[in-house]
């Protein structure tokens, strides 16, 4: 087993851990191949993203540490979940695990995202539309 | 519903919600080829009407579209020119035509090209997606 396979198979086994936090989201991704390219893709089925907050050791260590804010929401997303589609800031991501107060599921912006440097986890900032 | 029926209706929501967003995202391809073609530079027409759509395509979990323009100088118009270089080497070659800006050479109905200015328009980029989530979504409730 090399290590890309020992990283996915703890990112695994840890969204199966936290699975409390696992919130069940629709993610489409708006990118630009080669700079002139439009591409608009959905996902069709429920991608599990851990949800929780930022907290000091993230606002120093992670390279947009300074760009997020208190009401902010740290996404952990697994690279599988997301097949070929790559994080851009254009992305938005439906959380359709409860709807809220207005009968309505919330909605946030890629703000910024980080992987690892294997590509296994994904961390994005993601900021309430 | 019983659960027999919840069983059956959550077995079908990949194909609802697939068939929902296909629907959605061939309508925002339309919508984001019209608006390009609204902001491309025309001097014969031919590019402006070379934008064309690439039809929803699914690949495992994902379902995309693509709008793409394969005129010959579609690179030039949308990344521009590098100075020195053909098509437009200098501004002052085709002054009428070109302008520079942040060391390449823009036609000056397309400064910094159609494409990246009009997704970084933020409103235009969220209104597409909205309605794609909302596909997803009526896709899902739809048992």
């Amino acid at each position: 087993m090399n290590l890309e396979q020992v990283f996915r198979k703890g990112a695994a086994l840890i969204f199966k851990k936290f699975s409390d936090a696992v919130h069940v989201c629709s993610y489409v991704a708006v990118t630009l191949d080669n700079g002139m390219d439009a591409k608009v893709s959905t996902t069709t089925n429920g991608v599990p993203i851990i949800f929780s907050e930022f907290n000091e050791n993230d606002r120093r260590n992670l390279p947009f540490g300074s760009l997020i804010q208190p009401t902010d929401i740290k996404g952990l997303v697994q690279g599988t979940s997301l097949n070929d589609l790559k994080p851009t800031t254009r992305d938005t991501v439906l959380d359709t695990t409860e709807l809220d107060s207005l009968g309505a599921y919330n909605s946030y912006s890629v703000v910024a995202f980080s992987r690892d440097p294997l590509g296994v986890v994904y961390t994005l900032l993601l900021r309430g539309v | 519903m019983d659960i027999a029926a919840f069983v059956t209706f959550l077995s079908t929501a990949q194909d609802r919600i697939r068939s929902s967003v296909s629907v959605q995202l061939n309508d925002a391809a339309n919508t984001i080829r019209n608006e390009l073609r609204s902001k491309a530079p025309v001097t014969s027409g031919a590019f402006r009407e070379s934008w064309r759509i690439e039809t929803s395509k699914t690949s495992g979990n994902i379902t995309s579209v693509g709008v793409f323009n394969r005129r010959v100088y579609a690179p030039v118009i949308e990344l521009g020119s590098t100075e020195g270089e053909l098509p437009w080497p200098s501004v002052e070659t085709r002054k009428k035509l070109v302008v520079a800006k942040d060391g390449r050479i823009w036609s000056k109905k397309a400064v910094g090209g159609t494409v990246e200015p009009l997704f970084k328009d933020e409103r235009f980029t969220q209104t597409i997606v909205s309605k794609v989530l909302e596909a997803a979504v009526r896709g899902f409730n739809n048992g």
